[in-house]
């Protein structure tokens, strides 16, 4: 669980590789105990930041984890965990050779050694491998052991570069989840990049957005996905009811940008009472995992709406026609808007 | 990551041994030939005669085995081939090939006393062929190992968008072969145009002196040191010259490849067999006809004899007896071998651990500066070190080092970024990744280098014989001293020591090899 001390501060960290700017003045503070998911598109400097932590390329600024200063050790006087995405496993070591390699460097002695290596083999589930070729693993078990050789000698901070990236997504839930609850019990906090949203919302406690080297926000996950910070990372996040400038102009409370979040809004087919809803007309319809994704044509707005349908909220349970009239009701917290003051 | 301090302190080592052992050398060749004794020897008519001579013969020579090895380099790059594994192997042999054995094979083979019965010995003819027997297999393997790494798929997809057979071959082979080819020919070029052993064994006659030779003859016959100095410095520039070709044709070979799984082929087994005969047999036959006439000595010798006289202790003044130069040739081999690892290794930490990258091509200068002009830079530098038993194997060592330095920067090279930065993060500081990672994964190309460098100290002939003592005579010395006499029994016991150095420089590359461990070890070139 998540306590007081920092497990890692970054302040002011920058990265550039020659005239290029891969990361700019990042602050982030992870809490002990704490995952934070790092999340971005490709090229924003996700991985640069968790090499600059690491101390695998030069970096500005400062980063401190648990009081320590690491910015000015190299990368193996830090003591920060790393898994990395194409698991790096040592070729002429065996698996359990692999594991135990942190825990040599520490000089830790040999029955210790033995019995941690046995520990996270059992783990991982892989205790009948100990002495495999790691060529004769399979990705799935090549991830489990590169985790193990990261968290055998308990780093108090780890970090995980897209660790479930090479992985089919049956296996990459169920690892995933275990991986939690791995750090959990070392009480290890983990700042973790990934390219998966789904991921990074079910494992951070909160979720960090990276867009071209500079974090954009840092939050929960819902209040992420309630309240982002701008508009594009609002589309980033995959919301469909995005609008800005013009297309924004004629929207209630007349914002220069504004979000319109679906699943809090009503779609309802028919006239109906003239309420506070708006008329909206269906003018698309395609199946969705659970239920229709209508779009609607809001004539007031001069806007088109997304809106996923699941089949009890339709009288029927069938899907509307295309061409089918209604009104859409969206109350005030469905909204998200910018430059309007809210 | 960050430079590893240990790998600048390598850096320091490598640099001061090259420093020491090659810069001082030929700081010395420079003042002896500044010395106005020695003035006028550059303007020699004769000199341009030699260089124009040795150009032509090394255009020739390279003409010769580039028309039989690129055919060659075809048909190795062809899975159907049949007895494929035997012609590669063939075409190994010249790169561990010491030349006096090579020149021992041509003579048994079309020399004086031959097996063919013809007699070619001084004439152009053996220059030509024993050059093309002793390079066709640089262009075979070369070109052939460039070609198998980049034209399957490329073909096939020629083949989709239409190229005929022909015009896949001039479309595509041809272009994607070119800088192999370029640089397999600018290669042989320059081995031939400072040629030695071969020349000294098979063409005496001073009309086919090369530049190396006559360096040779002026510090051996009239200890002319300063035209000696004056020509070998000449022969450096040329080198260096003559050497650009060859890396940039090597960096474009770099660049072009695409590496690709070996696509299924048709059935070309005759033309792949008839193509690759000619280069074959061309290796094969001279080292046959040593082998042969090792064991069955013409003129009324025989192999026993020629052994028991071996074994006794050599009466007369300037011929070697055989367990003494064997002696002397494996205990410079194991010292040049050691010390070869040690400065070749630290230039290959210090270049791609410690970002000393200049140190890479600075580490090739003992190549450029041949293994005779080495011999008289020290000679001229530190007599009394050059004179005494250190003298040879410092040589070999030096010689030896850039192929050390090139096979280890290589390997290192291929060790992947994460899996140093996994043990750096597990705790692992530079030092300790170089020996817990950098070690055992580059132990085979260690090992490799390893015995090329032995075997190359065993066949090494230019230096050993230039820095010569009774005592300290190898035996690729020992066999030219009995090739240079006349007499059945000397030719005999000439041939069964070059077929004895043949067999262990043979069995030690296969034998250091295999110890290196499954991992494929690494060629120098």
């Amino acid at each position: 669980m998540p306590t007081d001390e920092a497990a890692l501060e970054i302040a002011g960290l920058g990265v550039r590789y020659g005239a290029t700017v891969a990361l700019a003045d990042v602050d982030l503070r992870v809490g002990g105990g704490e995952i934070v998911a790092l999340v971005g598109p490709s090229g924003c400097g996700k991985s640069s930041l968790l090499r600059a932590v690491a101390g695998l390329v030069p970096a500005a600024g400062g980063v401190r984890s648990a009081g320590r200063a690491l910015h000015a050790l190299p990368a193996h006087r830090r003591g920060v965990g790393v898994v990395f995405q194409d698991h790096a496993l040592f070729p002429h070591l065996d698996v359990a050779g692999n594991v135990a390699f942190g825990l040599v460097e520490a000089r830790a002695p040999a029955a210790v050694r033995r019995g941690r290596t046995d520990a996270w083999l059992k783990r991982v589930g892989l205790a009948d491998r100990a002495g495999d070729d790691v060529d004769t693993l399979s990705g799935g078990e090549r991830q489990r052991i590169a985790l193990a050789r990261t968290l055998a000698p308990q780093p108090p901070l780890v970090l995980l570069d897209e660790p479930f990236a090479s992985l089919d997504p049956n296996l990459r839930t169920r690892l995933s989840l275990e991986v939690a609850s791995w750090l959990r019990e070392l009480g290890s906090a983990a700042l973790f990049v990934t390219h998966d949203l789904d991921e990074a919302l079910a494992l951070g406690d909160r979720v960090a957005v990276l867009r071209a080297g500079r974090l954009v926000q840092v939050a929960p996950p819902g209040e992420l996905m309630a309240r982002p910070a701008d508009p594009w990372t609002a589309r980033f996040l995959g919301h469909d009811n995005v609008w800005q400038g013009a297309a924004a102009a004629r929207l209630p409370g007349a914002p220069t940008a504004a979000l319109l979040l679906a699943e809090r809004a009503r779609w309802r087919a028919g006239s109906g009472e003239a309420e506070d809803g708006t008329p909206a007309t269906c003018v698309a319809v395609a199946p969705v995992r659970d239920g229709w994704r209508l779009e609607l044509e809001v004539p007031a707005w001069g806007a088109r709406v997304a809106w996923t349908a699941r089949p009890r909220e339709l009288p029927d349970g069938a899907a509307p026609e295309v061409g089918t009239d209604g009104r859409l009701w969206a109350p005030e917290a469905a909204w998200r808007r910018w430059g309007d003051g809210g | 990551m960050r430079p590893a301090p240990f790998a600048h302190a390598l850096g320091c080592l490598g640099a001061a041994a090259l420093a020491l052992g090659v810069l001082a050398p030929l700081a010395a060749l420079v003042g002896r030939t500044w010395d106005p004794a020695a003035a006028g020897n550059l303007a020699d008519a004769q000199l341009w005669g030699l260089v124009g001579r040795t150009t032509l013969q090394a255009g020739a020579s390279t003409a010769a085995a580039l028309l039989l090895g690129a055919p060659a380099a075809w048909a190795l790059s062809r899975r159907e081939l049949p007895l494929r594994r035997l012609w590669r192997a063939l075409f190994v042999v010249p790169f561990v090939l010491p030349s006096l054995v090579a020149a021992a094979a041509v003579l048994a083979w079309v020399g004086p006393r031959g097996l063919l019965g013809v007699d070619l010995r001084d004439s152009w003819w053996i220059v030509v062929l024993a050059h093309a027997f002793y390079n066709v297999g640089i262009v075979a393997r070369i070109v052939g190992g460039h070609l198998e790494g980049a034209a399957p798929r490329l073909l096939e997809a020629a083949a989709a968008l239409g190229a005929s057979p022909w015009r896949r071959a001039w479309r595509v082979t041809l272009p994607t072969a070119a800088p192999a080819i370029v640089a397999a020919a600018a290669l042989v070029f320059l081995f031939c145009f400072t040629s030695f052993g071969v020349i000294l064994v098979l063409a005496p006659a001073p009309e086919f002196a090369t530049l190396e030779v006559e360096v040779y003859r002026r510090v051996a016959r009239t200890f002319d040191l300063g035209g000696a100095s004056a020509l070998a410095l000449l022969q450096l520039a040329l080198v260096l010259v003559l050497a650009q070709p060859y890396l940039r044709a090597q960096a474009r070979m770099a660049r072009g490849v695409v590496r690709s799984a070996p696509a299924a082929r048709a059935a070309l087994r005759w033309p792949a067999l008839a193509a690759v005969a000619p280069a074959g047999l061309l290796v094969a036959l001279p080292l046959a006809a040593l082998f042969a006439l090792a064991a069955a000595p013409p003129g009324g010798a025989s192999l026993a004899g020629a052994v028991r006289s071996l074994l006794r202790p050599s009466g007369i003044v300037g011929l070697t007896d055989a367990p003494t130069a064997l002696a002397n040739s494996l205990r410079f081999g194991v010292v040049a071998t050691l010390l070869a690892l040690l400065v070749g290794g630290a230039i290959a930490f210090a270049v791609e651990r410690g970002g000393w990258r200049w140190l890479d091509a600075f580490g090739l200068l003992p190549w450029a500066v041949s293994a005779v002009t080495l011999g008289l830079g020290l000679l001229l530098v530190a007599p009394g070190l050059a004179a005494s038993a250190w003298g040879v194997p410092l040589a070999h060592a030096l010689l030896a080092t850039p192929l050390v330095a090139r096979v280890g920067v290589s390997a290192l090279a291929a060790v992947p970024a994460p899996w140093r930065e996994a043990a750096a993060t597990l705790g692992a500081s530079p030092w300790r990744v170089a020996r817990r990672l950098d070690l055992p994964l580059t132990r085979a190309a260690w090992a490799s280098a390893a015995a090329f460098a032995f075997a190359a100290s065993l066949g090494e002939f230019g230096a050993a014989l230039l820095l010569r003592r009774p005592e300290t005579t190898t035996l690729p010395v020992a066999i030219a001293e009995r090739l240079g006499r006349p007499g059945a029994s000397s030719y005999a016991e000439a041939l069964a020591l070059a077929a004895l150095l043949a067999v262990l420089v043979g069995a030690s590359v296969a034998l250091i090899d295999r110890a290196g461990g499954r991992r494929r070890g690494a060629e120098p070139f």
